[in-house]
């Protein structure tokens, strides 16, 4: 008896009992407040607490350590009931791979805490549970994060690792970082006062610096303001004339992994060699050993975006259609269930990217893989389009309180003279406010959910056999993969990625003559292989929501026992047995 | 002794003859372990990792103080990358025992030698065929059927050595492809279809169908070639070529060495690429257009005068063709910016001519001159031809086994024969002393011509009150640039670093800290110029520092200026 198909019956006659009693509502063994971010110990504590609180879903791994020696963990989510997590696709899940995108940590959280909450409760994500091995890192970057929350910096600084880097060649590492001269806690931006400034300050609202017009007046002079951008907030710390060039870190591990991997004079940040952080080296030697994951997500922030590879324009030819159409029917939900979120190419619509990490999975790995965008400024006025700098005001006035920013402070500058120091502080842009967080959070965990029920899913959809003679049986075998996801990409197929899919027929007293697949199912011909017929090595796989036939010549007598095991990586592997009978 | 005396070769042996290279190794290593006991003051020896296996890579360090060895600029020889150049090991030993034998060499610089790289490849249980010479010990399952290295390689007919067969007229599943050359029929091509040649053999590896997939030795023993596992033009794919850049121990070693040690300013790797003998292109770039293929245009008479000179010392005059994708010595030179010379140290020797046909004097001349005959049709591939002839002619058939025949378990009749492995990458052992010496004679050759920093032409000149100028001029008067040109393009080498100590709000022209990325060769200087507010008694130092040879410090008191007598390292 199908284990599985056992398994979806007992589900049917749960149903209807565990959605009268959800409605939504699914208190959590562990209380986590949504609408707020947490520093890195607190995600560490809240890891424990729900691991401690669902046993018997959760395990928690130290992966490795970071460069300041802080613990990278994978949150494990399976049920053991239903078989190692190892034997099931799995999906991988992580953020917070730049230190500031800070977001991305609670909406992994929040994924693992809702699957817990939900199951047993919600059947749709119960069966999704008991079917699949989630695989969550809150935080690939905590030194990035710990940095961010801990010290000064601004909605986009603290997104490199921690390991010190001397970024201006001058021999000493991390010398001349920005520095909090009007003591908000953050880095904000300096205007240096300036006779033929580009920029004025906004008559009706102060607060707001406009570029004035390069257009020649009517009477031949030019219009001028009275500041010019200085950058972000600091001072010329090392005395080389410059300010700012060498802060903290001075890489971007999202460069670092083996996919398409250049070196700095290519792609800034990419280190020295792939993996040579501690971070990325311990992440990919664990997803190295666990050749189920067949799904994945990375999340960063902004700009609502759901982005697949490639990232460099010469790899375009590397997703060929079939993937594509994979990539395009996953991400198009993604769409729709995320208002604002377009669905994009990265090197076409981002940028280029060598040594990135959804590009490795994808494109070294043979891995369906999403890096999705959190929150987008579309999100404010929530009509489609941007605010303009007057409606972002209002915005963190009337929404916000003005907690996001910091009035325009005149100072005096070693370097410049009389400068103004404000503007937005760390918690500015980027991320979500938090009352708007957990929307954010749920909707992505939702998407992934999506996806991971994506993952190939088997079943025998026909099993057919034919006496031919007396001894002689011929039997199709027709396999379903009832999702959309393949069991091998066509990357994987044209690589040779991992381990090509089995389709193995055995028994004590039978002997496999002849295999191979039926290029046309309905067709009277198959291409039998020349050697281990009883073993069939199915490099293409089965594609997402289609059928593949395969047609073995057995022979044995009748009443002999056959087992028909259908093994791969990426998908629980289905086996049936029955015995030779001219009947079905 | 490195070879299996010719004589036995001839008759056909029971050997395998990289065994007898692999003690080789085992020798030079122990023989490079006695010298350095022997020059406790001037050489060191330790381990930079280990391989596969667990075998040390070492690493002798050779410098006149060897204490002071880390703060000289230094220059690295790497060998024994690849099983079948066993004898690059030995060269490289051999080059230690030259190196110090020259003193003046060793004050000014220091040697780091890596002789045995991949010390895996020289493992003895490992009978080498071409195919898998190169590989360390890392079991790789080359043909994806869930079991591991359980299709190699065998010498199946007992000569001694894996070789190739050859099957005449196969079956319709496994189509010929090549056939004998009709102008050296030991050799094989493919068909020449303008001269109506049809193809009849196929070839394998020698070895069987150990795990009846129909494929022959296709999961050889190990691994993963070291010298395709480095990040530049990594050959993403290809299963000897690891699963990611610097996947495996040896890589990873010698990378994190050469991190750590960035005072080397010029290396030499002895192994299968060459570009010394032939200067690379140095017009073609990768996919990015960022990177060269192997070596940038600014560059290229760098490496064609280097070049002139490798053939000046050694003699080498001709070199095999190899793709350097993802080679260590590609890696040095396009991400580290380093002067890397790459050699395959001998190249194939002219055959002796044929005897000619003894004359009888008693026969008129003229009139039993015979028929010139039809000259012979040049082979296909005359690289290998010319092999064969140096084989027959001057080393008593040595180099290739005669085609045998032989009765495959599944493939029937074929006949086994061909290059042994190693014949066409190892001088004959009486060759190494002198190419040793054409090593090391390199290597000094590198040293004479590195780059030479000094601080020059300083003034300082009262301009106005309270006002000086000043000038200074850093000049290169040694032949090699600081910096090569793929060095600019990178910014990993070290740069030059100029500093003044007056403090920046009484600097009114030039810069407190200027980072240059270096200075061409043969001359290449660069001049600066301050204004600063200064009194007559008050010291200020100017330094310019490159890191490989250290900081030139001048000391300036009002007009007074005083150059440096001596670099501090």
């Amino acid at each position: 008896m199908n284990f599985k198909r056992l398994f979806s019956t007992l589900l049917i006659i749960m149903i209807p009992v565990a959605s009268a009693s959800a409605q939504q509502q699914l208190p959590g063994k562990v209380l986590i407040a949504w609408n707020r971010f947490y520093d890195y110990p607190d995600v560490l504590k809240m890891a424990n607490d729900l691991v401690t609180a669902y046993p018997n879903l959760l395990s928690l791994q130290e992966i490795g350590r970071t460069s300041q020696n802080r613990p990278l963990i994978v949150i494990i989510l399976n049920n053991p009931a239903t078989g190692a997590d190892t034997s099931k696709p799995a999906m991988w899940i992580d953020g917070n791979i730049h230190g500031n995108e800070i977001q991305a940590t609670e909406t992994v959280m929040y994924s693992v805490d809702y699957l817990c909450r939900a199951y047993g409760k919600v059947p749709a994500l119960t069966e999704l549970v008991d079917r699949c091995a989630f695989y969550f890192l809150p935080a690939v970057n905590p030194d990035g994060r710990a940095n961010w929350f801990n010290q000064q910096n601004s909605p986009h600084s603290s997104r490199t690792g921690m390991q010190p880097t001397d970024d201006d060649r001058d021999g000493v590492c991390d010398e001349d970082g920005p520095d909090d001269l009007d003591g908000d806690g953050s880095i904000g931006q300096m205007w240096r006062k300036d006779p033929h400034g580009s920029h004025r300050r906004n008559a009706r609202d102060p607060r707001i610096l406009e570029r004035v017009s390069t257009e020649l007046r009517p009477d031949g002079t030019m219009e001028y303001g009275a500041w010019s951008m200085a950058g972000s907030e600091g001072i010329d710390n090392d005395g080389d004339g410059r300010v700012n060039e060498d802060g903290p870190g001075g890489y971007d591990m999202n460069r670092n992994w083996a996919a398409d991997w250049q070196p700095e004079h290519v792609q800034g940040g990419a280190g020295d060699f792939p993996f040579c952080f501690p971070e990325t080296k311990a992440i990919s030697q664990w997803i190295l050993k666990h050749p189920n994951i067949a799904a994945g997500q990375s999340y960063h922030n902004a700009g609502g975006m759901i982005l697949r590879g490639p990232g460099a324009n010469y790899l375009e030819g590397e997703y060929v259609g079939a993937d594509r159409a994979t990539y395009d029917s996953i991400a198009n939900v993604g769409a729709e269930m995320l208002p604002f979120y377009r669905s994009m190419v990265i090197y076409q619509d981002l940028y280029t990217v060598h040594g990135g990490f959804v590009n490795w999975l994808a494109e070294s790995l043979g891995v369906i893989t999403f890096t999705n965008e959190l929150w987008s400024d579309k999100r404010i006025l929530q009509n489609g389009s941007d605010p303009s700098p007057e409606q972002m005001t209002h915005w963190r006035d009337r929404l916000l309180f003005g907690q996001t920013t910091t009035d325009w402070k005149e100072m005096q500058h070693p370097e410049y003279g009389t400068v103004l120091i404000g503007g937005g502080n760390k918690w500015s842009s980027r991320i979500p406010p938090p009352f708007m967080l957990e929307e954010e959070a749920h909707r992505n965990f939702a998407f992934t959910a999506f996806h991971a029920e994506q993952m190939p899913l088997l079943r025998f959809q026909s099993i057919l056999i034919k006496q031919m003679s007396d001894g002689l049986w011929m039997i199709t075998i027709e396999i379903a993969n009832d999702r959309r996801i393949p069991t091998r990409t066509v990357r994987a197929e044209k690589k040779h990625i991992g381990m090509p899919d089995r389709l193995t027929v055995d028994g004590a007293n039978i002997t496999v003559v002849s295999a191979g697949p039926m290029p046309q199912r309905l067709g009277t011909t198959f291409e039998p292989v020349r050697f281990n017929p009883q073993e069939l090595a199915v490099e293409g796989g089965i594609t997402g929501l289609s059928t593949e036939t395969f047609r073995f010549i057995v022979q044995g007598k009748a009443g002999a026992a056959v087992r028909v095991k259908y093994s791969g990586e990426k998908f629980r592997d289905i086996e049936e047995s029955f015995t030779l009978s001219a009947k079905p | 002794m490195f070879w299996i005396p010719l004589t036995i070769l001839t008759l056909g042996l029971f050997t395998d003859p990289s065994v007898a290279e692999n003690t080789s190794v085992r020798d030079a290593m122990v023989q490079v372990n006695t010298i350095v006991q022997n020059n406790p003051a001037r050489a060191s020896i330790a381990t930079i990792g280990k391989s596969w296996t667990g075998q040390p890579i070492e690493l002798i360090t050779l410098s006149e103080n060897i204490v002071d060895a880390e703060k000289k600029p230094a220059i690295l020889l790497v060998s024994g990358l690849d099983g079948s150049r066993p004898s690059s090991v030995a060269i490289s030993v051999a080059a230690i025992k030259k190196l110090l034998e020259m003193p003046e060499i060793l004050k000014k610089n220091t040697f780091y030698v890596i002789p045995c790289a991949n010390p895996d490849v020289f493992l003895d249980t490992f009978m080498k065929s071409d195919g898998r010479a190169n590989r360390n010990a890392r079991p790789v399952d080359e043909d994806r059927d869930g079991r591991i290295d359980e299709d190699p390689a065998q010498d199946i007919n007992a000569d001694g050595a894996i070789t190739m067969m050859r099957r005449l007229n196969p079956p319709a599943n496994d189509p010929p492809t090549h056939l004998a050359d009709p102008g050296e029929p030991r050799l094989l091509r493919t068909p020449d279809t303008t001269k109506d040649q049809r193809a009849i053999y196929t070839l394998y590896t020698e070895g069987l169908d150990s795990d009846h997939d129909g494929l022959i030795a296709e999961d050889d023993i190990g691994g993963v070639d070291i010298d395709r596992n480095f990040p530049h033009l990594w050959p993403e794919f290809n299963p000897s070529a690891g699963q990611f850049q610097l996947s495996e121990p040896e890589s990873q070693s010698l990378v994190k060495f050469v991190l750590e040690h960035p005072r080397i300013i010029g290396a030499l790797v002895i192994g299968r690429w060459d570009n010394l003998v032939k200067t690379p292109d140095s017009k073609a770039r990768d996919v990015t257009g960022k990177t060269p293929i192997a070596l940038d245009s600014g560059d290229a008479a760098t490496w064609e005068e280097m070049g002139r000179k490798w053939r000046e010392l050694s003699g080498q005059a001709r070199s095999t063709e190899c793709d350097p994708s993802g080679s260590f010595a590609l890696w040095l030179y396009a991400h580290r910016g380093i002067p890397t010379f790459a050699t395959q140290v001998w190249g194939r020797p002219d055959p002796s001519p044929v005897p000619a046909a003894p004359v009888d004097p008693a026969a008129p001349a003229v009139a039993t001159a015979p028929a010139t005959p039809a000259p012979p049709e040049k082979p296909a591939d005359e690289e290998a031809a010319g092999w064969l002839a140096w084989s027959d002619r001057d080393q008593a058939g040595r180099g290739f086994l005669p085609w045998t025949p032989f009765n495959h378990p599944t493939l029937g009749p074929v006949e086994i024969g061909g290059f042994l492995t190693g014949f066409r990458s190892n001088p004959p052992p009486s060759e190494i002393p002198k190419i040793a010496d054409a090593v090391a004679a390199f290597l000094s050759e590198l040293a004479k011509r590195q780059p030479k920093i000094s601080l020059c032409n300083l003034t300082s000149k009262l301009t106005a009150p309270g006002i000086y100028e000043i000038e200074a001029e850093i000049v290169n008067d040694g032949w090699l640039p600081t910096v090569t040109e793929m060095g600019r393009i990178n910014h990993k080498p070290f740069p030059i670093i100029v500093r003044i100590s007056t403090p920046k709000y009484r600097i009114l022209s030039g810069q407190r800290m200027t980072i240059i990325d270096g200075l061409t060769g043969a001359g290449g200087r660069k001049s600066f110029r301050w204004l600063v507010e200064s009194s007559s008694s008050e010291p200020i130092i100017l330094e310019a520092t490159w890191k490989p040879s250290g900081t030139y410090r001048a000391s300036i008191t009002g007009e007074k200026v005083t150059l440096p007598s001596e670099v501090i390292p």
